[in-house]
């Protein structure tokens, strides 16, 4: 394609920019003026006002949408993709082929409706450069189609790259294969060939995960307990709203007669309506959950695992097979119970994030929940390369006193730098002080009993696990190719007792993630660092 | 578990520049000074509320004994525990002076090298080796500014020539 044949995002991006856009504001505006003019005359003219400026204001928003999208321009030139933007400030960006590591889509509801999505290019290069190019909205057809000549003229042109036995640029260096002849050593020490244009696209095994599941994993998760708080919070602080308006409006004579009637009902009614609230607040976050994971696909294809997931809005992403740095097997405290794990995978790079953040570690789950039983044929079928895991050895019987020894002392020490005072100014309460303080001590200790029952660690040709957790358990899987550095740390007391600390170095994201082993056998962990230094 | 589980294995032969140790008592005397500064205003403020002399005293005699470690024996056991080496295949790293931390980064995963030196390092002809992996840096501290340059392409030569070589 010539430069002059760039072609342009579908017009109904600025009707739909300009929605969202102009929705937001409005909402705001509305919630402003409701709250300021609670009441009167003042609020008719209010509302007009409001109307006025916010019509005004998506105008303006619509107008500078409509430059925005017209100055937009995209299209593959030569072995770059191209994009020209902006009105104001005119930009032109031209990313490699080859560096090209995965294209998501993402499609909103507006989207879906009129059939379009949103083309996300991730590509290769470190957190100076902007990581990402978006293009969008363009029809679903268009955006399938340049994303498949992006990936496939992508994989040639890496072909290439690795043929002609230049590193160049276009390798990226947090790849960690080494490239030699045409092939690329990949996850697990064999070789294949880059794909040149061959079933790229063939999609090799597919997973769905359905709706029980999903639920079971919502139900299951940390983040559901942290978005129930979160909704707990925000119905107290409507009760305590509505309870003050009712105040303004209707005065004492409204107020009494309700408190009355709630103090009539007793205890019982209390912790019916908290319990309720509990559950609705439980559905909600597991109805957002779902909804966000709806229909969660993992599939196959070629070189790369795609994940397509969500209801509200669907998303497609794509994890290059080069990128992944680690594979995580994850058993969470309640999953564990059920017999239930989960996969998440590191990536490297501006790699996809599933809860849209880009955060510096780039953690992407590829198995949101599956039964034990299940894990081996799905990590087969999903990534074959990375099906053995090594086998683990716990750490060491004598290594409990350092788990212990540390933590314990620091929690004595805060234990009496907080009751001291108690007994010193309130001695009927050092019974109660010291009693909680036992406690507190006593749960220091069962969980780092947990945390050293569950480390462990092992080697197999060339993969490294490390294993960690203390009501959870999980497990790390690296290749040593994805180990960027490793190091083995002692103290004195250590060296004493035969024990040491490992630390794995990878990348993640665009920072680096520490594996470590606390206290493991010191001969084992120089047995990691020659096989680590091996050439083979 | 009764055994001597100290690291046995070789122990990088290689050392800093001697010079470093006083590179390094300067560069700590510099960083003393607010350390003492803060210590005698903790001190002052204590005596002028009529703490006892001995008490109040507590905080400058602290970081004078502090300082006095600093200036003296730490450079010293530092310098005598850094230790590194360079093949063909890695860069070895042996450093820490109660806790000893051994490090290995393969020339495979050696994407950059370079040198640097701050105005303290500079005055004494020292120079600091960074090796960058993709995860990020390890730095050898100390050395000739010669020697830092030689082995800094010697390093950016074995990294590149390591990566076409393949497997």
């Amino acid at each position: 394609m010539a430069e002059s044949e760039l072609r342009r995002t579908h017009p109904l991006t600025v009707a739909v920019r300009t929605l969202g856009g102009a929705g937001q504001v409005v909402g705001i505006l509305f919630g402003v003026i409701v709250f300021s003019a609670a009441g009167g005359t003042e609020s008719v003219l209010a509302a007009f006002g409001f109307a006025a400026l916010a019509l005004l204001l998506a105008g303006a928003i619509g107008a500078s949408q409509w430059l925005t999208w017209a100055y937009f321009r995209y299209g593959i030139v030569g072995s770059d993709l191209l994009i020209t933007e902006g009105w104001l400030i005119r930009k032109r960006r031209s990313i490699p082929l080859g560096r090209i590591q995965s294209v998501d889509m993402r499609a909103g509801v507006m989207l879906r409706i009129f059939g379009m999505v949103e083309l996300s290019v991730q590509t290769a290069g470190g957190a100076a450069t902007e990581p990402e190019a978006k293009i969008g909205a363009i029809t679903r057809d268009e955006a399938e189609a340049l994303r498949a000549e992006l990936l496939q003229a992508g994989a040639r042109s890496r072909a290439a790259a690795a043929a002609s036995g230049g590193m160049g640029g276009t390798v990226g260096a947090a790849e960690g294969a080494a490239v030699s002849g045409g092939g690329v050593t990949g996850l697990e020490g064999g070789t294949w060939e880059v794909s040149t244009g061959e079933p790229a696209d063939r999609v090799l095994y597919e997973h769905k995960v359905g709706l029980g599941r999903l639920a079971l994993a919502a139900v299951t998760s940390k983040g559901v307990l942290a978005a129930m708080t979160v909704v707990l919070a925000v119905v107290a602080q409507l009760f305590g709203l509505a309870a003050d308006l009712a105040m303004d409006f209707g005065g004492a004579d409204v107020i009494e007669p309700a408190i009355e009637g709630t103090a009539a009902l007793g205890l019982a009614a209390f912790i019916g309506l908290s319990l309720a609230s509990i559950l609705v607040a439980a559905a909600v976050a597991i109805a957002v959950a779902v909804s966000r994971d709806f229909g969660f696909t993992a599939r196959r294809i070629g070189e790369r695992v795609e994940i397509e997931a969500g209801l509200l809005e669907r998303r497609t992403g794509g994890i290059p097979l080069r990128r992944i740095q680690s594979i995580s097997i994850e058993e969470a405290p309640l999953r564990r119970l059920l017999g239930m794990v989960s996969v998440s995978v590191v990536t490297a790079g501006s790699g996809y994030s599933s809860d849209q953040n880009q955060q510096a570690t780039t953690s992407t789950t590829v198995i949101p929940i599956a039964s034990r039983e299940e894990l081996g044929s799905l990590v087969r079928g999903l990534l074959p390369e990375a099906r053995r895991f090594p086998e683990m050895t716990p750490v060491p019987t004598g290594s409990l006193r350092f788990y212990l020894a540390v933590p314990l002392v620091l929690a004595a020490l805060t234990l009496t730098a907080l009751t001291l005072p108690v007994l010193l100014l309130a001695p009927e309460f050092f019974r109660l002080a010291a009693g909680g303080g036992i406690a507190l001590l006593m749960a220091v200790a069962v969980w780092r009993i947990l945390m050293w029952r569950h480390a462990s660690y092992g080697t197999d040709r060339d993969s490294l696990g490390v294993g960690h957790g203390v009501l959870g358990r999980y497990r790390v899987r690296l290749h040593r190719s994805r180990i960027q550095s490793l190091s083995v740390r002692q103290n004195p007391f250590q060296r004493r007792a035969g024990v040491a600390t490992l630390i794995a170095v990878s990348v993640a994201g665009t920072s680096s993630e520490d594996h470590v082993v606390r206290h493991m056998s010191s001969s084992d962990a120089e047995a990691i660092v020659a096989w680590y230094g091996s050439r083979e | 578990m009764r055994y001597h589980g100290a690291m046995t294995e070789s122990i990088p032969s290689r050392r800093l520049d001697p010079k470093v140790r006083t590179a390094w008592r300067v560069q700590n005397a510099v960083g003393g000074i607010p350390l003492l500064l803060i210590a005698s205003a903790v001190t002052s403020g204590l005596a002028i509320n009529n703490v006892s002399m001995a008490l109040s005293a507590l905080p400058v005699l602290a970081a004078v004994a502090l300082l006095a470690l600093w200036l003296t024996l730490i450079p010293a056991v530092r310098y005598r525990r850094w230790r590194w080496d360079v093949t063909e295949d890695e860069v070895r790293l042996q450093r820490g002076i109660i806790i000893i931390q051994r490090t290995v980064v393969p020339m495979v995963r050696v994407q950059h090298v370079d040198t640097t030196q701050g105005p303290i390092l500079n005055a004494f002809g020292i120079s600091e080796v960074r090796v960058w992996t993709a995860a990020g840096m390890h730095a050898i501290p100390a050395l000739a500014d010669r020697d830092a340059a030689e082995l800094r392409d010697r390093i950016a030569t074995l990294a590149r020539v390591t990566d076409d070589g393949g497997v």
